[in-house]
């Protein structure tokens, strides 16, 4: 084996193992990283159950009564409010079709339905947002 | 003597020498550069990055959620404080910097803990941020923090008993009471969780008013359920006194749970099951007549009412009046055998299987003598357990099916099994429906929701006798009663009497205003739509009114 080729091998063999640890550098980097993001799942993990804790605390029912007490004055829903669907009565078979415009139809139990119309301005939105004229 | 000739020996000598030096410099350059490749690029002389984070996560445990979803009990991560005995210089000082750093932490227990004879021990368990950080500014060798696994339980003692507690193990939290001691094995995986049947809203309105009572009429404790009789879900399980789980605290009898844990005697309740017998095996009916106008005296005992009517009563009166005389009447006519298989076919006589440690054995007598019979007919020489009543009461009501009884969120349609028939049901709801209306079950009945029920006030043995002075009331009921649903029991120990229940104690006074304020608050949480005014037109189907003189004296009037 003549010198030249000798000096060959040693610059290729040098590059590669030149290579071998850029790579394998690279591979711990990568590997770093993904510890510290692991790391970093783990505490949000833990942030994340310590509020849910927090939450469940701060929702027991009798902090929910005293908060509401102090600050809200909300009653209880009464056994009268609440019904079942088929309570309802059923739609009259000659009952009009509603109207199919973007306008909102006055019913009798809608609550704005005794308020002043929208405005005109409003309403030409209708066709805009898919409704029909 | 040639000079060059003299030298030569000496140069090749240095020649040597100098090839011997470079040859072990290049020697050792070459291993050094091998090395550097071999860290540089193949070496794994440390554990995998990745591994290394996941395995530090001390949260080893899964949740315990209410059936909305609601934490009953969850881990976080906490700290305690650890040391490496071997690597302190100096325990007394260190044990006088720990202990003036942390006040609650007395020198002579830290001084203690740092002594002992060990590579590693705990000194301290789940340290507030706020110590954690003072250790960590003392910087003191051999002495550390470690992670650990904290488990909490939000609502405290709400569900104390159902939900039990754990105690520190070595490999985390293990659970060594209620759900947390039955399920360890499910929870040790933290990607596990368990939904319980309990609503956590329902929980807080019945301990809410059982603790109310219990102090009103001064009961060293009581007991309180809610069963979803159609599915067998406990919605709500508490018992009183109670603990808080968050609190490692030693517990004593008087905390154990009484809802399930406790087998007692459970008085006039046992009167609708009973009824029940006899109407489902053709003994009896509701018109039946029943000679309640004095005493029995059989076997060596007398029996006898607490507020008799003294004349001959109908079947359905005997649980109306609450009759000892006619429901021990009618027990010996259904026989000691066909009652036991009815009080088999309830779970009456066996352990129930629901998922808690804490689930008492009924004491069933060894010898069944014909006047166990009659004495169990009206509630007396068969201990059972609060759960039982109130399944084997739901039972009844439920069109006769019975379904077991769960703590865990059921999804499933449950396993169902026909006990009694469905006329012998709605004659028992009647029947319940008329304890409300005109018994004992008054204050129980809510505008909303039209309630059937039953009383049973029992005195409690002690020493082998039964004690006046000591009792137990309690109410079990069924809401809506005429499309029945959900399933009611209060219990009271002890209770005292008091100037405006006229010096009674009984069910009817203290027991039964606790489910009449429940229901109504609970009612409305759980979406039951109020009844309408023909509530109870459901009865007329049963017993039409023109009959009801047949079965109340005092329709007569």
């Amino acid at each position: 084996m003549s010198a030249r080729t000798t000096f060959f091998w040693c610059i290729g063999a040098a590059a590669m193992a030149a290579g071998l640890f850029a790579v394998g550098d690279h591979v711990r980097d990568r590997k770093d990283r993904l510890a510290e993001l692991n790391r970093q799942v783990l505490a949000e993990r833990e942030r994340i159950q310590v509020l849910r804790s927090e939450l469940a605390f701060l929702t027991q029912p009798q902090t929910l009564e005293f908060q509401n007490a102090r600050a809200l004055g909300l009653v209880p829903i009464e056994a009268d409010q609440l019904h079942r669907s088929s309570f309802l009565p059923a739609r009259p078979a000659s009952a009009p079709e509603p109207p199919r415009t973007g306008a909102r139809a006055g019913r009798d139990d809608d609550p704005t339905s005794g308020l002043p119309t929208e405005p005109s301005s409003r309403l030409s939105l209708a066709p805009q947002t898919g409704g029909r004229q | 003597m040639n000079p060059h000739r003299s030298a030569s020996p000496a140069l090749a000598l240095a020649r040597t020498r100098l090839a011997f030096g470079v040859l072990a410099f290049f020697a050792s350059l070459a291993l050094l550069s091998i090395k550097l490749v071999d860290l540089g690029t193949l070496a794994e002389d440390r554990p995998p990055a990745a591994e290394m984070a996941s395995s530090e996560h001390p949260v080893k445990r899964g949740d315990i959620v209410d059936r909305n979803g609601r934490l009953l009990a969850t881990s976080v991560v906490s700290r305690a404080l650890v040391a490496w005995p071997p690597h302190i210089d100096d325990v007394e000082a260190a044990a006088v910097r720990l202990s003036g750093a942390m006040p609650w932490l007395s020198f002579e227990e830290a001084r203690q803990r740092l002594s002992l004879k060990r590579k590693f021990v705990f000194v301290a368990r789940r340290l507030t941020p706020q110590d954690q950080k003072a250790v960590l500014n003392l910087g003191l060798p051999g002495i550390g923090l470690d992670p650990e696994e904290l488990r909490i339980y939000p609502h405290g003692q709400l569900t104390a008993h159902v939900v039990g507690r754990t105690r520190p193990g070595d490999d985390g939290p293990i659970g060594n009471a209620g759900a947390e001691q039955r399920f360890n094995a499910i929870l040790s995986d933290p990607t596990q969780s368990v939904q319980l049947s309990i609503d956590i809203r329902v929980q807080h309105v019945l301990r809410e008013e059982l603790a109310r009572a219990v102090e009103h009429f001064s009961a060293i404790g009581g007991a309180g359920l809610v069963l979803d009789i159609r599915t067998g879900e406990v919605l709500a399980m508490v018992s009183l006194p109670d603990f808080d789980p968050n609190r490692q605290s030693k517990m004593d009898e008087s905390q154990a749970n009484r809802a399930s844990l406790l087998v007692a005697e459970m008085g006039s309740t046992f009167k609708l099951l009973t009824l029940a017998t006899a109407l489902d095996r053709g003994v009896s009916r509701l018109t039946s007549q029943y000679d309640a106008s004095a005493p029995i005296r059989a076997y060596g005992h007398t029996i006898g009412d607490y507020r008799g009517q003294n004349r001959v009563i109908s079947a359905a009166e005997v649980v109306v009046h609450s009759s000892n005389i006619g429901a021990a009447r009618m027990a010996e006519q259904i026989g000691a055998e066909t009652f036991k298989e009815v009080l088999d076919g309830l779970g009456l006589l066996s352990r129930p299987a629901l998922e808690l440690p804490e689930v008492g054995h009924p004491i069933v007598p060894r010898t069944w003598r014909p006047l166990t019979t009659m004495t169990v007919g009206f509630g007396h020489g068969l201990s059972v357990s609060p759960l039982q009543t109130a399944s084997a009461i739901g039972t009844l009501a439920n069109d006769g099916v019975a379904v077991p009884v769960t703590l865990l969120r059921r999804i499933a349609p449950p396993p169902a099994r026909r006990v009694f028939s469905s006329d012998t049901s709605g004659k028992i709801r009647w029947t319940m429906r008329q304890v409300v209306l005109r018994g004992s079950g008054s204050r129980a009945d809510s505008a909303a929701y039209p309630v059937g029920g039953k009383t049973g006030t029992a005195e409690k043995v002690v020493n082998g006798r039964y004690d006046p002075k000591k009792r137990l009331s309690s109410f079990v009921g069924v809401f809506p009663i005429n499309a029945p649903r959900y399933a009611i029991f209060v219990m009271l120990d002890e209770p005292k009497a008091r100037k405006e229940t006229h010096g009674f104690a009984t069910a009817a006074w203290n027991a039964v205003p606790v489910a009449g304020a429940v229901i109504p608050r609970i009612g409305s949480i759980l979406g039951v739509p109020a009844a309408g005014p023909d509530s109870d037109a459901w009865m007329q189907r049963i017993v039409p009114d023109h009959l009801l003189s047949r079965l109340f004296k005092d329709e007569e009037a």
